[in-house]
């Protein structure tokens, strides 16, 4: 099972983490962690630390490309060949690593993670009567 | 077969969370009073971004079971109604039920004296009434009521 790490501004990761509870029941080895009063090297700190407390490698999921989070993430990328990162993170795509991080490997995963988001904002059409 | 009960009907807990545990060819939604087009026009949009179809039938229209059914009941109500109807399942499972004022019978069920009575009726025919919001978790059996 591929670990991840939800890194976001504000209180946003820990609101992932609590709606996907409601929507998918118990989540285990996913950890938030927030920008929120931290500097750029505390920042990496604290996303090194929630990683090696779930093994080391795994998916990280940030806000936006750009960020103080994503920057902080991409920053830890070189030493961390078993880290894969991921921006734009939203419900549909966190609902989709959870049903799948049991049966896919990391390539497979992180590309149908991309295609999810690429594929989860659309404008809605009223439905049809 | 199961039934469950969700006043939400299909929404993100049913699809993802009920979705993931079994291989869902068919969602069978009861309702008591069947809700407007547009309603059901938006369980059928949900239902076929889940890749499964969608039938949505008053308790005494309902199909006969098959494989790969998810049955989903809008309350008490129309779960006693599709008993009385003949159809019979083993178990009714309480996912969700959000009566503002109602009483507190689990983290995300909330009766009225309307559900109440109907869960009773239930119970009296030998259904067992069980709250479980996700299919891992452990359900617990609700006591007579």
């Amino acid at each position: 099972m591929i670990p991840a790490v939800i890194v976001c501004h504000g209180a946003l990761g820990e609101a992932y983490l609590e709606a996907l509870a409601g929507i998918y029941g118990e989540v285990s080895d996913v950890a938030a962690v927030t920008n929120e009063g931290l500097g750029t090297e505390d920042l990496e700190s604290a996303v090194a630390g929630s990683l090696d407390s779930l093994g080391g490698g795994g998916i990280v999921f940030t806000d936006y490309f750009g960020g103080s989070c994503a920057n902080a993430c991409l920053a830890l990328l070189p030493e961390r060949p078993a880290v894969r990162l991921i921006s734009g993170v939203n419900l549909p795509v966190l609902l989709y690593y959870l049903a799948h991080r049991n049966e896919l490997g990391m390539d497979e995963l992180v590309r149908g993670i991309v295609n999810r988001g690429h594929n989860s904002i659309r404008e809605l059409s009223p439905p049809v009567l | 077969m199961d039934l469950h009960l969700d006043d939400r009907l299909l929404h993100g807990r049913i699809l993802h969370g009920w979705g993931r545990s079994a291989s869902i060819r068919r969602y069978v939604l009861i309702a008591a009073a069947p809700g407007g087009s547009a309603r059901a026009a938006v369980h059928a949009a949900a239902a076929r971004e889940a890749g499964a179809e969608l039938v949505q039938a008053a308790p005494g229209d309902a199909p006969p079971p098959a494989d790969g059914d998810f049955w989903l009941a809008d309350g008490p109500a129309a779960a006693l109604a599709l008993w009385r109807a003949g159809r019979r399942y083993r178990r009714l499972i309480l996912v969700g039920l959000r009566r503002p004022g109602g009483r507190r019978l689990g983290a995300d069920v909330a009766a009225d004296e309307a559900d109440l009575d109907a869960l009773r009726a239930l119970q009296a025919a030998g259904v067992r009434c069980e709250l479980r919001r996700f299919p891992d978790e452990a359900g617990e059996t609700l006591p007579p009521l």
